[in-house]
């Protein structure tokens, strides 16, 4: 069929507009959610320690706490955790790996936060 | 003709501009501790740092004032005379005062008394070294807990324990309490559009920037990491939990959860793992998740009784029961696949 009221110019830029649309709208919406960027953001009273982005970490990677006690949290490809702390209940190492977005260990005693943040968070808070 | 192509030409790259331009709002996060847990806030709007930091420094200072964990403070006072008559507090601690002996009314002390605190200290509850105490001794300090014993003079701001070794303990409503002061602070600032969380307990203000409400996940209670059973979406709620979780020993092969009885002086052992409660009200959801003391059937009555509240009991066989009003509004998000969700629990 042939609208001669189209030029072939005016149809070849309708065509490609709505290509570039609807490869848009499919990167947005399926692009960024199969490909989740996972950061673990670690924090003590408040204040940034370290953030490591989990997706590319090659090698494992451990780090050291000191003060107030002594603690060592285990980073490794697509997870962390604290793996020893000195704090009476243990409370932080038995939380284990925190694999996702949301998923989040704390030490009161030493005010030691590691968050996991990324997209597609399922929820906005836990209550406990 | 051009004027189609035109037309067309717009309504691609409106759609191509919504598909890129859908950045919402970014609140201001921040975190901090107090009441012997972490506290969270996401907070939206023009004043959200300046709000954000208002509410920790109220925090502390009303932490300060009614902890019984540290030296001073208008509680350790009200406790050290016990049975000696009036001492002046606070404005604010006779408040809170009035509206624990209020809450405990609710269940008249079956569920939530604040004078449990002699039996807490005993077993040593929210210590590193947790202990069963001796029968006779529980049957002594069951004795002593009676919230009516607390008397309050509300014109010199006077409070009184009637009996020597008679105590307060705010834990089991502080956090609760404080959870709506934290809205209050949002509302005087302007803001709109913020999430709490003290401990567990949830506050949420409005809804999100984007219009849908806040999604708050329910903590799966025997799981050691942060797994949840499920998501519940409010707007302009408290959701409060009390678990047999939180803390806990085990002694002899039993478990032993830091929540007492206060008409039997033991810890609970009703069948019920946690209760959820969603209010208006954050201090009356704290004590209305008290509920778990009292077992499924009393606790779901009690909530029925309140009249303005919706609730989530789990159940120590793993069963979840929901009240009518959260049907539609509860989503059972179980990785674990050990949860079977009740419907029509109330």
């Amino acid at each position: 069929m042939n609208i001669p009221m189209f030029k072939t110019g005016d149809k070849i830029l309708i065509v490609s507009i709505l290509i570039i649309a609807v490869f848009f709208i499919g990167w947005r919406s399926f692009g960024v959610g199969r490909d989740q960027q996972l950061t673990a953001v670690i924090t003590q009273n408040g204040k940034l320690l370290k953030q490591i982005n989990l997706n590319n970490l090659q090698a494992a990677e451990s780090i050291d706490i000191n003060q107030p006690l002594h603690q060592v949290i285990l980073a490794e490809k697509g997870r962390i955790r604290f793996s020893e702390s000195d704090c009476p209940n243990k409370i932080c190492v038995k939380t284990g790996w925190l694999t996702k977005a949301g998923d989040r260990a704390v030490c009161i005693p030493s005010k030691v936060v590691i968050s996991v943040v990324g997209q597609n968070q399922k929820m906005d808070t836990v209550s406990y | 003709m051009k004027k189609y192509i035109c037309m067309l030409l717009i309504l691609c790259l409106s759609v191509l501009s919504a598909a890129c331009n859908n950045k919402l709002p970014q609140p201001v996060k921040s975190e901090d501790f107090a009441l012997g847990t972490i506290i969270d806030q996401d907070v939206y709007g023009a004043n959200a740092q300046k709000a954000s930091v208002e509410v920790f420094a109220k925090i502390k200072e009303l932490d300060a004032l009614w902890t019984i964990n540290s030296p001073g403070g208008d509680i350790n006072k009200l406790n050290d005379h016990a049975g000696l008559g009036y001492v002046e507090l606070k404005p604010e601690t006779i408040t809170i005062l009035n509206e624990a002996r209020k809450i405990s009314d609710l269940s008249s002390g079956a569920a939530f008394d604040i004078t449990v605190a002699p039996l807490v200290k005993a077993w040593g509850i929210g210590t590193d070294h947790p202990r069963l105490p001796a029968d006779n001794v529980v049957k002594q300090l069951v004795s002593l807990v009676n919230y009516k014993d607390i008397i309050i003079d509300q014109a010199t701001n006077s409070a009184a324990l009637q009996k020597k070794g008679q105590m307060v303990d705010l834990g089991g409503i502080a956090k609760g309490y404080i959870g709506d002061i934290v809205t209050d602070i949002y509302k005087k600032n302007g803001i709109t559009s913020a999430v709490a969380n003290l401990g567990g307990n949830v506050v949420v203000l409005g809804s999100k920037p984007d219009g849908s409400p806040w999604k708050i996940g329910i903590q799966n209670p025997r799981s050691e990491t942060s797994d949840i059973v499920g998501v519940v979406e409010v707007t302009d709620k408290a959701v409060v939990t009390s678990g047999d979780y939180q803390r806990y020993f085990i002694e002899d092969g039993k478990r032993y959860c830091h929540i007492i009885d206060p008409r039997t002086g033991y810890p609970i052992d009703s069948g019920l793992m946690s209760v959820t409660i969603i209010a208006s009200s954050s201090a009356d959801a704290d004590g209305l998740a008290k509920a778990i003391v009292l077992g499924l059937d009393k606790g779901m009555e009690l909530v029925k009784n309140y009249g303005k509240a919706e609730a989530i009991f789990i159940t120590a066989d793993k069963k979840i029961f929901v009240t009518p009003g959260l049907e539609d509004k509860f989503r059972l998000e179980d990785a674990s696949h050990e949860y079977t969700y009740v419907q029509n629990g109330g």
